[in-house]
């Protein structure tokens, strides 16, 4: 009974801040009032009409989804290495390709921003990118290794005792079961650049702007309830990504046996 | 039929350059800046600056108490959250819908959780109006701007972490060792002492290590909460790039905030080791 | 004609040596099953003539061309794998039509072609259906479909049947005998069963440590064994010290006669025995009565001696008595050196 309570209010800790940015996005003052005094959807009429915000949001998804991209082609190949190949070195590998799940981010920033300067890579979109593909290359890579099983190996055996190519293998039998731990890896990776402050904060520039970073700016000197209706469009999207992926590859990962 | 030492080249190309160029690279250079002057000249001096001041020891302390406070209150929160998931929920559909909401911070910037809070926390908000009105204090209560509302928030981005490590060991113990254990006499307190805590130590130890390596790096909460009055050592390694471009000294405090980490990652592994071997012992 | 021949074949894995100089011809439209113990390296042997594995040196020519450096997809020849290697995200129809479509078939031919192998195993019904809701020997006889569908000249078993109940063993063993003769393919079947191997193949291949001891078909393998080994591990021998000439038993062993159990019989007095047949002195250490056959184990002198026989033992056959183990020259077999 106490471990029901304490679990509850627990649960009802996690949501809170969430229902009281989405209730305060909809207040009809213009300071922060939660619970929210009469309800409207101007806020979000206000944030839609602001270009800044447009262009930001528009950087932030195209950096995620190039970020993810490149995770994938990056993560894709050295599971595949790891998990069908002894080589000298695979656990350093391993542990540096990672590592980044767990190091500071504002740590990796701060390097990138130092090396980068000496070759000009520096707040600009590549930069931006460079960055995030190394943070988001750990969650594409954790969800791929369990997925290469050793079953797979005599089926790919078996596809190309049939007669298929070692690359029509991979897209006709290896990638098809694969795809779904790929595809929520690649959410993870997505969300996980789409919501990062400490590395893009680098190299964002007063034109170059990410939404978190524009919100963290913005956060800091000023708050009216705009900032309120951006931040619940980004939960809105976390939402949208979480069912995604319970619907891909099930979250019911909790279940006792 | 991915076989030769050639194809192994090949798939090893890409991930190799990009790490190396943009990941040991960047790092490498940071720590060669921690170790000279301006000029290039090597010195020790950026370390002296950093280990040898009151005020950075007052900064690592400020860290670390936030960091070790955060793991404890996940670990503590955590446990029977993630037993009421496992063991007590029997409603599927519920007990997905708690992982959702498990996971839904988790997909939400730091900044958004952060700024619920600061409209939660503040003077007016709603935790001081609830404690008004319970009776409980008479004036409001300043949470902004103390170790106390960094400590809620970091608490509340890091506790996800930790309920789903614990949850997905405590869903691996077998009932049967509990049934075993019941059946020998002890009781549920005895039982859960002795066979299931033991069993999901493992869970404990690798929730508790990600929350104080994200704790102990965490920017974006106490730069939001502490409003300017509380610093931790990653807010004075960014001030170092962002503003005063002292990459010297911000590299030494880089190193130094990048050595805390790994040494206590390393740390909680070792002792989890030691804990496995100690068991095989017994 | 020869189809298949394995030419000084060798493969080392680090330092471990898994085929040792291997040759070996197979006759279009054989049977022939490489037999031997766990690490013998007959496994070795099938994946390096499946293009799986690249020999270190030596030949392999299927057809008159050395398909030695081929990748297996261009090789004349099909698996079934020890766990089928199904694919798990395909009906069994597109597992069976996929080595079709890989030939360049259209679809609809090759489901044509698909649907006449899996009614050659008896499973058109079960064509829409997963493989992963299949028992395992449906599961075995798809991979057996999805093999032969595009009508190789040379199939490769792989213990195909070795996770299969004892049961349906012996029936799919009947039915892929019938099969082969049906369809004509050459078989090379691995396994380390001896009563599988016995049962279907042509010839059978015995190996060990990486060499074949021995290839002949089943009876003279049984019969006139070449090695020890192959004594041993087929069947069971009963090794009696011999003359060379076979004809009387040796004080100083100096030849290994094989007697095979059923050849061995047991007398109470030395006037029963038959003309010419030649006997040991034994005491009984133990007998057993198993479905219509009994086993008598005797120890003689420093060796195990083990007799078979149709019937019940006479009563006065008792652990610890004194006996005389006889058996007829004729049946024994001298081993070579």
């Amino acid at each position: 009974m106490i471990i029901r309570l304490i679990a509850l209010t627990t649960l009802a800790y996690l949501v809170l801040p969430l229902v009281v940015v989405i209730g305060v996005s909809l207040t009809e003052t213009k300071f922060l009032a939660f619970p929210p005094q009469g309800l409207t959807l101007s806020w979000y009429a206000v944030i839609l009409e602001n270009p800044t915000y447009i262009r930001s949001f528009l950087t932030s998804a195209g950096l995620a989804a190039l970020a993810t991209m490149a995770a994938m082609l990056v993560a894709l190949p050295a599971a595949i290495a790891m998990t069908r190949y002894t080589f000298p070195g695979k656990s350093a590998l391993s542990a540096v390709l990672l590592s980044p799940l767990v190091l500071p981010h504002i740590v990796i920033g701060a390097a990138l921003l130092q090396f980068g300067a000496s070759i000009g890579l520096v707040r600009n979109f590549p930069a931006l990118l460079v960055g995030h593909v190394i943070i988001v290359t750990p969650f594409v890579l954790r969800t791929l290794l369990p997925l290469f099983s050793h079953d797979q190996l005599s089926q790919e055996e078996a596809s190309r005792d049939l007669g298929a190519s070692a690359w029509s293998t991979f897209f006709l039998v290896t990638l098809p079961q694969i795809k779904a731990g790929l595809v929520s890896g690649g959410i993870f990776a997505f969300i996980t650049s789409f919501i990062n402050v400490e590395l893009s904060i680098f190299n964002t520039t007063s034109t170059l702007n990410t939404i978190p970073v524009q919100l963290f700016n913005y956060v800091q000197y000023s708050v009216d309830p705009s900032i309120a209706a951006v931040s619940s469009l980004t939960i809105l999207a976390a939402a949208i990504a979480i069912i995604l992926i319970d619907w891909l590859i099930g979250l019911d990962f909790l279940s006792g046996s | 039929m991915f076989t030769s030492r050639l194809t192994l080249l090949w798939l090893l190309a890409l991930p190799l350059c990009v790490f190396t160029a943009f990941f040991l690279i960047p790092l490498g250079v940071v720590f060669v800046a921690s170790l000279t002057t301006q000029d290039g000249q090597f010195t020790l001096s950026q370390y002296g600056r950093v280990l040898l001041d009151g005020y950075h020891w007052q900064v690592i302390a400020v860290t670390f108490r936030l960091a070790i406070l955060s793991t404890i209150i996940c670990i503590v929160l955590g446990y029977p959250l993630a037993w009421y998931l496992v063991r007590i929920v029997k409603w599927r559909s519920w007990r997905r819908a708690c992982v959702i909401m498990l996971i839904l911070p988790l997909f939400t910037s730091n900044i958004v959780r952060s700024f619920g809070w600061m409209v939660l926390l503040g003077r007016t908000g709603l935790v001081n109006d609830a404690l008004l009105g319970a009776g409980l204090i008479e004036r409001p209560i300043r949470f902004l701007g103390t170790e106390t509302g960094i400590l809620i928030g970091l608490v509340y981005i890091l506790l996800p972490f930790t309920v789903l490590t614990i949850g997905n060991a405590l869903a691996r113990v077998e009932p049967s060792l509990e049934h075993a254990s019941r059946d020998l006499g002890a009781g549920p307190l005895r039982t859960f002492c002795s066979i299931t805590f033991p069993l999901t130590m493992h869970g404990v130890m690798a929730g508790g290590i990600i929350v104080f390596s994200m704790a102990i790096s965490a920017y974006v909460t106490p730069a939001l909460l502490s409003g300017g009055k509380v610093t931790v050592l990653a807010m004075l390694a960014f001030q170092q790039y962002s503003t005063v471009f002292d990459f010297n000294y911000g590299g030494a405090l880089s190193i130094t905030l990048l050595t805390f980490t790994m040494a206590l990652i390393g740390i909680s592994s070792w002792m989890t080791r030691i804990g496995v071997h100690e068991k095989k012992g017994n | 004609m020869t189809l298949l021949a394995i030419q000084d074949v060798s493969k080392s894995f680090s330092s471990h040596r898994a085929l040792d100089r291997v040759s070996l011809d197979v006759m279009q439209g054989e049977f022939i099953s490489l037999l031997g113990p766990s690490g013998c390296g007959k496994t070795t042997l099938l994946r390096v003539i499946g293009g799986f594995m690249s020999a270190d040196g030596g030949r392999v020519i299927i057809d008159g061309q050395d398909v030695s450096s081929l990748p297996p997809e261009r090789r004349p020849l099909n698996t079934v794998f020890q766990n089928y290697a199904l694919f798990p995200h395909m009906t069994v129809l597109e597992n069976v039509s996929y080595g079709p479509r890989r030939a360049g078939a259209s679809r609809k031919e090759a489901e044509v072609r698909a649907h006449e192998a899996l009614e050659m195993v008896g499973l058109a019904a079960m064509a829409p259906r997963s493989p992963r809701a299949m028992s395992g020997g449906q599961q075995q006889r798809v991979a057996l479909a999805r093999a032969i569908v595009n009508k190789p000249k040379l199939l490769l078993l792989d213990e195909p049947l070795s996770a299969l109940d004892l049961q349906l063993r012996k029936r799919m063993q009947i039915e892929l005998k019938q099969l082969q003769v049906q369809l004509g393919i050459t078989f090379i079947f691995v396994t380390h069963d001896q009563d599988e191997a016995m049962a279907m193949s042509d010839r059978i291949a015995v190996m060990s440590a990486g060499r074949i001891e021995q290839i002949d078909e089943p009876e003279t393998i049984y019969r006139r064994p070449k090695t020890r080994f192959v004594a041993d591990f087929i069947g069971e021998a009963n090794i009696v010290p011999m003359q060379k000439d076979g004809r009387s038993l040796a004080r100083d062993a100096a030849f290994d006669g094989v007697l095979r159990p059923e050849n061995l019989r047991v007398f109470t007095r030395a006037e029963s025995l038959p003309d010419g047949w030649l006997s040991l002195p034994a005491t009984v250490s133990a007998s057993t009565y198993v479905g219509g056959t009994s086993n008598i184990y005797m120890v003689s002198g420093d060796r195990s001696l083990h007799a078979r026989s149709y019937g019940v033992l006479p009563g006065d056959i008792r652990e610890g008595v004194e006996i005389i183990a006889g058996f007829d020259p004729a049946d024994i077999h001298i081993l070579e050196g």
